[in-house]
C-alpha cells in the first residue's frame, strides 16, 4: 500500500486554511482525526500490511497526524485572534470623553504652607505647642516685657475683649505659657491664628503665625542663625541667601529681622521687594532676660532664642499672590488653584 | 524718620553713595524703607542774568527782558511783570519744558504781541514759600547757566528710616550722624552754637517753678525779645519739608528745625500772653479748661502735666501747646522752652487724649536730658538770627532731679557666650567707644561702661551685648546648629490630619473664615436665646460691625461662603472648615476654645457633568460624615432626630458616637438660606472635634480572618412608610443572633405592586460562623426567624 504523503499534506493544509471559524475548524479536524476520520481509517487498514511495510507507513501517517495537530492549533490561534480583533473594533470608545471622578477638595493655601513650615521645624526637633487665641493681656504683653504704657504697644494694633483680655496679637504668649510649666530644654513651635486691627491690601485683621522657641544651656545667637538658615534653605531652596539685621522686639535682645533674597527677582530688585532685592520674612532674637524673670529661669544658666514668621506672607511670596484679603474671601476660584 | 542726606553731611563726612549709606544704616538696625531724590522738579530751571530791560509799549507793568542763560544760543527774550528786576540781576529762569509745582508746564509763547521764551520765577512760583514780592533775586556769586537746584543746593536725597521704639536718639539728624560716625569712623562735627545774648538779663523778667520734678526733671527757658514774625527763609523751609513738616513762621519753624536736627522738642510761648510772665510746671486741676493750638478743647485731669502761667494752663507739657499763648503774627516777645519730661507720663497723657505729636512721640521714648540745654541755645541762636529779636542774657535751667549716667558691667566672655562668637576685647571696647560710651577696666574681667546721656535705653549688660553685635555685624556672627539633643517623638495631631484628609477625599474644599462674625448672622439662624451659640463674647473695638462677635459656631460663615460663591456662578459647592469657636465660661476671664469641624454643600454634585449631575441631598451629606467616622474606625454611630432650629425638622440628625453627641447635620431651612441670599437647598453639618479626637485615639485590635465560608441571602421586607430603615435593621439583627456578620440595604422601593402607605426595603445578609461551615439548615432557620421577628415586631411582610 502506498500513500501519497505529499498530496495528503497539501490537502490538510488547504482544508485548515479554508476553515473560516472555530466550528468549521473542528469539523476539519474530525474529518481527519475523528473516529471515522481519514487518517484514523488509514491506520486501521495497516493491519493488512506486511511487517516490513508497517513501520514505514506508520511513520508517514504519524507525521501527517502531527502536521494536522500543529496546523490545527496554528489555525485556531489565527481564528481567535481574528475574532478578537473584530470584537475590539466593535467595542471602540471615545477615550477623549472626560473620566468619571469626584474631584478631591483642596487644602487651604494657608494650611498647606503652615503644614510645610511645621513639618520643617518638626524635622529640626521642635515640638508643636498650643495656646489660646483669646489671651490675657499678661501673656500677650506684660510677661513679654511689654508693660502697659510702653511705646512698643504701638507696634501692634490690638483687639480688646476687656481691659485685661485681648485677641492675641502674636503667637509669642505660648512661649511664656510653655516656660511657666516646663524647665529647659524647651524646644517648641506654636502655629496659629493671630489678630490685629488693621485692614488693607497687605493686612487682614486675622492672620497666621508660627512662633519658635529654644531655651537650653549654651544656646547662642549663632545657633539662631544656623536654625533659621536651615529653615530658609528647606523652605525656599538651598541657594537662597539670607541676611540678619538688627531690629527691636521687647522680648528679645539682641533682636533681628531676617531677610531672604527676593524670590521673585533673585535680588535684582523688583516691585515685590521694593527694588531692594531683599524680603523680610522673620523676626527673631535672643530671649530677653526680662522674660526669664517672669517664668523664673536663671538667665545666667539658660539662654535661648525665639523667632516668628507670618504664614500668609510666605504663601504670598510662594504663589505670587498680591492681595492678602484673598485668603479669607474663600472664593473657590481662588482656593481651587492650590 | 525722614533724613536729608545733605543736612546729615553737615554733621559727619559721608563718602558713601546714598544707596550704600541706606544699606549700611539698615545693617546696624536703622532700616531704610525708602530713598527719594528731591530737587528733580527744577530740572529745566537755570540761573539767568538780566542783560537789558525795555518797557512794553502798551502794557505798562510788563517788561521786555533780554536774559542770558549761557546756553551758547544767545540771550532769551522774556516778557515779565516783576517790579523788582534790574539789569545785572541774577534770577531763576524756567525754560520751555519746565514743569513747576508738578503741574504747570512752561512753554515758549506770545504775550501781548511779544515773544516770551521762558519765565523769570518768583520764590512762590518755585514752590519755595512766600519770599519777597516779585522775582526771586539770586546772590551775585551764582554762575549764569548753572542749574538752579545746584546753585541753591536744592538737590538732596531723603532717606526714610524706620526707627524702632528703643532708639529715640536716632529721631534726629544728629542721632543718625552719630551712628554714621560709628559705622565709618568719620568724626562727628559738633554744631558750632553761638548764641549771642544781646538782650537784657533774663533774671527779673520771668521765672520757672517746677512743682512736679518727677514728671518734669528738667526745664530750661530763654527769652527772645523784639522779634518780628514772618515766613522763614527758604533753606529752613526746604529742610522742614524734607523732614516732612509744614513751614508756619520763623519762630515755630526754628523749633521744628531744631527738633529735626537735635531731636529735642521745643515750644515757644508768646511771652506777653503768659499771665504773670512766669511758668509753673504742675498737674492740671480737676476740670481745668484748655484749648490746644489746633483749636480743640481738651479735657484735662490731674494725671496730666501742664505748663501753666500765673493763672491757667498754657500748654500740655510735652504734648501740645495752647491756643492762647501760641506764637502768631504780631507776637513780639517769646519764651522758649526746652525740657525733659518723664516718658511714662507723656505716654499716658497722649494715650488718654488720643493725641500723638512730634513732641510726645519723642518724649515718650525719652530724649537726651543733657541735650535739653544745647537745643535751647541752638534754637535761641537761630530765632535771634531769623527774627531780628534779641536773646535775653542768661537762661533758666531748672534741673531739680538730675538723671545720672549709669554704669553698666559688661563681661566680654558673656558677649561671646550669648552671640557664639570670639570677638577680641579690643574690638568690643572700640565699638562701645565709637558709640559714645566711656569704657573703664578694659583689662579686667568685666568692663565698666558709662552710657552717654542720649542712650537712655542702655541699662543692662544685654543692651551692651546688642550694641557690640550690631556694630560687629550680624553677618559676621558664625552660623551653627544648636547642640543636638534628643527630643521625645513628636505627637502630632494626626487625627486632625486624618479629618482634613477625609474631607478632602469627599471633595470638600477647605475654607478659613475670620474668627469674628456679624452678630446678625446668629439671629438669622433663628436661635433661641438659651441656645449655646447665643452665649458669645464681643470685641470692644471691632474694625466694623461685620466682625464684632467671636464666633460660637462655624456654620454662618460657611453659609455666607456658599452664597458668595453662588453669586459668582458656582454650579456646586462643597466646603469645610476646621477651626476654633469661643464659648464663654461663667466666672472665667478666658472663654473655652473648642475646635470644631463644619461642612456645607449645595448645588450640583459629582463629576462629570456629561453624565447628568445630581444635586446635593441629605444622603450625600450623611455619606461625607459616615466616610469621616468610618475612616476614624468609629463604627458605633447613630443618626438620631434633631431639633436644631436652623435645620429642616424632617431632614436633620443629631450625630451620636458611642453615646456621645458630636454635633448636627441636615438641610438648612429655606427661610434661613434666603436671609443669607441663597435659593439652593443647603446641606451642612458641624461637629465637635474634642470627643472625635478622644474616641479616635482608642487602639485597634486585630481580628483573625474568617476560616469558614460565608452564606449570602437577600430579603425584601414590606413595611409601613413610617417605619425607619434603622428599626428594620435592628429587628433583623435582634433575630439573627451571632451568625449575621453583615447587613446591607440595597434597595428602597415604593409604588406598584407595593401597597400605598408601604415601602419595600431589600437587604443583603451575610452569615458566617467562626468555628464551622454553616449548613443550609442552620441558615434557613435563622432566616425564617428573622422573617417572623420582623413580622411580629414591625408588622412587615416578605415582599412577594
Amino acid at each position: 500500500m502506498k500513500i501519497e504523503a505529499e498530496k495528503w499534506k497539501a490537502e490538510i493544509e488547504r482544508d485548515l486554511a479554508a476553515a473560516a471559524d472555530e466550528i468549521a475548524l473542528q469539523q476539519v479536524k474530525a474529518r481527519y482525526l475523528g473516529r471515522k476520520g481519514v487518517l484514523t481509517s488509514l491506520l486501521k487498514e495497516m493491519g493488512g500490511l506486511s511487517p516490513n511495510e508497517r513501520p514505514l507507513l506508520g511513520q508517514v501517517i504519524n507525521e501527517l497526524k502531527q502536521g494536522m495537530e500543529e496546523g490545527f492549533s496554528r489555525r485556531l490561534a489565527e481564528i481567535k485572534r481574528q475574532k478578537e480583533l473584530e470584537e475590539l473594533e466593535a467595542e471602540g470608545i471615545d477615550i477623549t470623553l472626560p473620566g468619571r471622578w469626584r474631584a478631591m477638595g483642596r487644602s487651604h493655601p494657608v494650611t498647606q504652607v503652615l503644614e510645610e513650615v511645621v513639618d520643617i521645624f518638626t524635622s529640626l526637633g521642635f515640638q508643636v505647642a498650643d495656646g489660646p487665641e483669646v489671651e490675657l493681656d499678661y501673656y500677650n504683653f506684660e510677661a513679654l516685657n511689654i508693660p502697659k504704657d510702653h511705646p512698643a504697644r504701638d507696634m501692634q494694633d490690638t483687639f480688646y475683649i476687656s481691659e485685661e483680655v485681648v485677641l492675641r496679637t502674636h503667637t509669642s504668649p505660648v512661649q511664656v505659657r510653655t516656660m511657666e510649666h516646663q524647665r529647659p530644654p524647651v524646644r517648641i513651635i506654636c502655629p496659629g491664628k493671630v489678630y490685629r486691627c488693621d485692614a488693607d491690601i497687605s493686612h487682614t485683621p486675622m492672620f497666621h503665625q508660627v512662633e519658635g522657641l529654644l531655651v537650653d544651656r549654651g544656646v547662642t545667637f549663632a545657633d539662631l542663625k544656623g536654625t533659621l538658615e536651615a529653615f530658609v534653605h528647606l523652605m525656599f531652596g538651598r541657594d537662597t541667601r539670607l541676611r540678619f539685621r538688627p531690629s527691636f522686639f521687647p522680648f528679645t535682645e539682641p533682636s533681628a529681622e531676617v531677610d531672604i533674597e527676593c524670590v521673585i527677582c533673585s535680588g535684582e530688585g523688583c516691585r515685590v521687594c521694593s527694588y531692594g532685592g531683599w524680603l523680610e520674612i522673620l523676626g527673631a532674637g535672643m530671649v530677653d532676660p526680662a522674660v526669664y524673670a517672669f517664668v523664673h529661669y536663671d538667665p545666667e544658666e539658660f539662654t535661648g532664642f525665639a523667632f516668628g514668621l507670618g504664614i500668609e506672607r510666605i504663601a504670598m511670596l510662594k504663589y505670587g499672590i498680591n492681595d492678602i484679603r484673598l485668603f479669607f474671601e474663600n472664593d473657590l476660584r481662588f482656593l481651587e488653584q492650590f | 524718620m525722614k533724613i536729608s542726606v545733605q543736612w546729615l553731611k553737615e554733621y559727619v563726612q559721608i563718602e558713601l553713595s546714598p544707596r550704600e549709606l541706606a544699606d549700611r544704616l539698615t545693617m546696624v538696625g536703622l532700616e531704610a524703607e525708602g530713598l527719594s531724590e528731591i530737587g528733580q522738579e527744577y530740572d529745566q530751571v537755570v540761573v539767568g542774568e538780566i542783560l537789558a530791560i525795555r518797557p512794553h509799549e502798551e502794557s505798562a507793568p510788563l517788561k521786555l527782558c533780554r536774559v542770558s542763560v549761557n546756553d551758547g544760543k544767545g540771550p532769551l527774550e522774556i516778557v515779565c511783570g516783576a517790579p523788582n528786576i534790574s539789569p545785572g540781576d541774577k534770577v531763576p529762569v524756567a525754560l520751555a519744558g519746565a514743569v513747576l509745582e508738578g503741574q504747570w508746564e512752561i512753554k515758549a509763547t506770545q504775550i501781548k504781541g511779544h515773544r516770551s521764551e521762558g519765565m523769570i520765577c518768583s520764590q512762590a512760583e518755585l514752590g519755595l514759600g512766600e519770599g519777597e514780592y516779585g522775582a526771586m533775586i539770586l546772590p551775585r556769586e551764582v554762575r549764569v547757566g548753572q542749574p538752579f537746584a545746584d546753585a541753591l543746593g536744592l538737590k538732596d536725597t531723603v532717606l526714610e528710616l524706620n526707627v524702632t521704639p528703643n532708639r529715640p536718639d536716632c529721631l534726629s539728624i544728629l542721632g543718625i550722624a552719630r551712628e554714621v560716625s560709628a559705622i565709618t569712623g568719620a568724626p562727628l562735627r559738633s554744631p558750632g552754637i553761638d548764641c549771642r545774648e544781646d538782650g537784657p538779663p533774663i533774671q527779673g523778667l520771668t521765672s520757672v517753678t517746677i512743682e512736679e520734678p518727677d514728671r518734669c526733671p528738667r526745664y530750661t527757658a530763654r527769652l527772645i525779645l523784639g522779634i518780628q514774625i514772618q515766613p522763614s527763609p527758604f533753606w529752613v523751609q526746604k529742610r522742614l519739608k524734607a523732614g516732612g513738616l509744614r513751614p508756619i513762621n520763623n519762630v515755630v519753624d526754628v523749633t521744628n528745625y531744631v527738633l529735626l536736627e537735635l531731636g529735642q522738642p521745643l515750644h515757644a510761648f508768646d511771652f506777653d500772653q503768659l499771665a504773670g510772665r512766669r511758668i509753673i510746671v504742675r498737674r492740671a486741676r480737676p476740670g481745668e479748661e484748655f484749648v490746644s493750638l489746633d483749636g480743640v478743647p481738651r479735657p484735662l485731669d490731674s494725671e496730666m502735666l501742664v505748663i501753666a502761667d500765673g493763672e491757667r494752663a498754657s500748654a500740655l507739657g510735652g504734648v501740645i501747646g495752647g491756643w492762647e499763648s501760641q506764637v502768631r503774627l504780631g507776637t513780639q516777645n517769646i519764651l522758649l522752652e526746652s525740657a525733659y519730661f518723664d516718658p511714662l507720663g507723656i505716654r499716658r497723657t497722649s494715650k488718654r487724649l488720643g493725641l500723638q505729636t512730634e513732641a510726645s512721640y519723642r518724649f515718650e521714648r525719652g530724649v537726651d536730658p543733657d541735650g535739653v540745654r544745647v537745643a535751647l541755645d541752638r534754637a535761641a541762636e537761630l530765632i535771634g538770627q531769623l527774627t531780628g529779636g534779641k536773646v535775653a542774657r542768661g537762661a533758666i535751667d531748672g534741673y531739680p532731679k538730675p538723671i545720672p549716667p549709669q554704669e553698666i558691667r559688661l563681661r566680654p566672655s558673656r558677649v561671646d557666650q550669648i552671640l557664639g562668637t570670639s570677638i577680641p576685647r579690643e574690638e568690643m571696647a572700640g565699638i562701645l567707644d565709637r558709640l559714645g560710651m566711656e569704657v573703664h577696666g578694659k583689662e579686667s574681667e568685666a568692663f565698666r561702661v558709662v552710657a552717654p546721656s542720649f542712650r537712655q535705653d542702655l541699662t543692662r549688660e544685654i543692651d551692651l551685648i546688642e550694641e557690640v553685635a550690631r556694630h560687629h555685624g550680624y553677618g559676621r556672627v558664625p552660623t551653627t546648629l544648636p547642640r543636638s539633643q534628643l527630643s521625645p517623638p513628636e505627637v502630632r495631631k494626626t487625627w486632625e490630619k486624618r479629618i482634613r484628609g477625609s474631607m478632602l477625599g469627599c471633595g470638600l474644599t477647605e475654607v478659613i473664615n475670620y474668627s469674628f462674625i456679624r452678630e446678625e448672622w446668629l439671629g438669622w439662624l433663628g436661635l433661641p436665646s438659651e441656645h449655646p451659640f447665643m452665649r458669645f463674647i464681643s470685641l470692644k473695638n471691632p474694625l466694623s460691625q461685620e466682625g464684632k462677635v467671636m464666633r460660637t459656631t462655624l456654620i454662618p460663615a460657611l453659609i455666607q461662603n456658599l452664597a458668595f460663591n453662588f453669586k459668582r456662578k458656582a454650579m456646586g459647592v462643597r466646603i469645610f472648615e476646621l477651626g476654633r469657636v469661643f464659648w464663654p465660661i461663667p466666672g472665667e476671664r478666658l472663654p473655652q476654645e473648642r475646635r470644631r469641624l463644619a461642612g456645607a454643600m449645595a448645588g450640583v454634585t459629582g463629576n462629570p457633568l456629561w453624565e447628568k449631575g445630581k444635586t446635593e441631598d441629605f444622603f450625600a451629606l450623611k455619606g461625607v460624615l459616615e466616610s469621616l467616622l468610618d475612616g476614624l474606625h468609629l463604627q458605633e454611630r447613630e443618626f438620631l432626630p434633631s431639633e436644631e432650629p436652623y435645620l429642616h425638622s424632617k431632614r436633620s440628625a443629631r450625630i451620636e458616637v458611642n453615646g456621645q453627641t458630636l454635633g448636627h447635620c441636615g438641610e438648612l431651612r429655606l427661610p434661613v438660606a434666603e436671609l443669607f441670599g441663597l435659593t439652593q437647598r443647603v446641606y451642612l453639618f458641624e461637629i465637635d472635634c474634642h470627643p472625635l479626637a478622644s474616641l479616635a485615639r482608642e487602639a485597634l485590635q486585630f481580628k483573625s480572618l474568617p476560616r469558614y465560608p460565608a452564606v449570602y441571602r437577600d430579603v425584601a421586607m414590606v413595611v409601613d412608610s413610617q417605619v425607619s430603615c434603622r428599626r428594620v435593621e435592628e429587628a433583623i439583627r435582634a433575630a439573627a443572633a451571632g451568625l449575621l456578620v453583615k447587613l446591607e440595604l440595597f434597595d428602597v422601593y415604593t409604588g406598584e405592586p407595593v401597597p400605598r402607605g408601604k415601602k419595600s426595603l431589600a437587604f443583603s445578609l451575610t452569615f458566617q460562623a467562626e468555628d464551622r461551615t454553616l449548613t443550609d439548615e442552620e441558615v434557613n432557620e435563622v432566616y425564617s426567624r428573622i422573617l417572623t421577628h420582623v413580622q411580629e415586631a414591625l408588622g412587615g411582610s416578605l415582599r412577594a
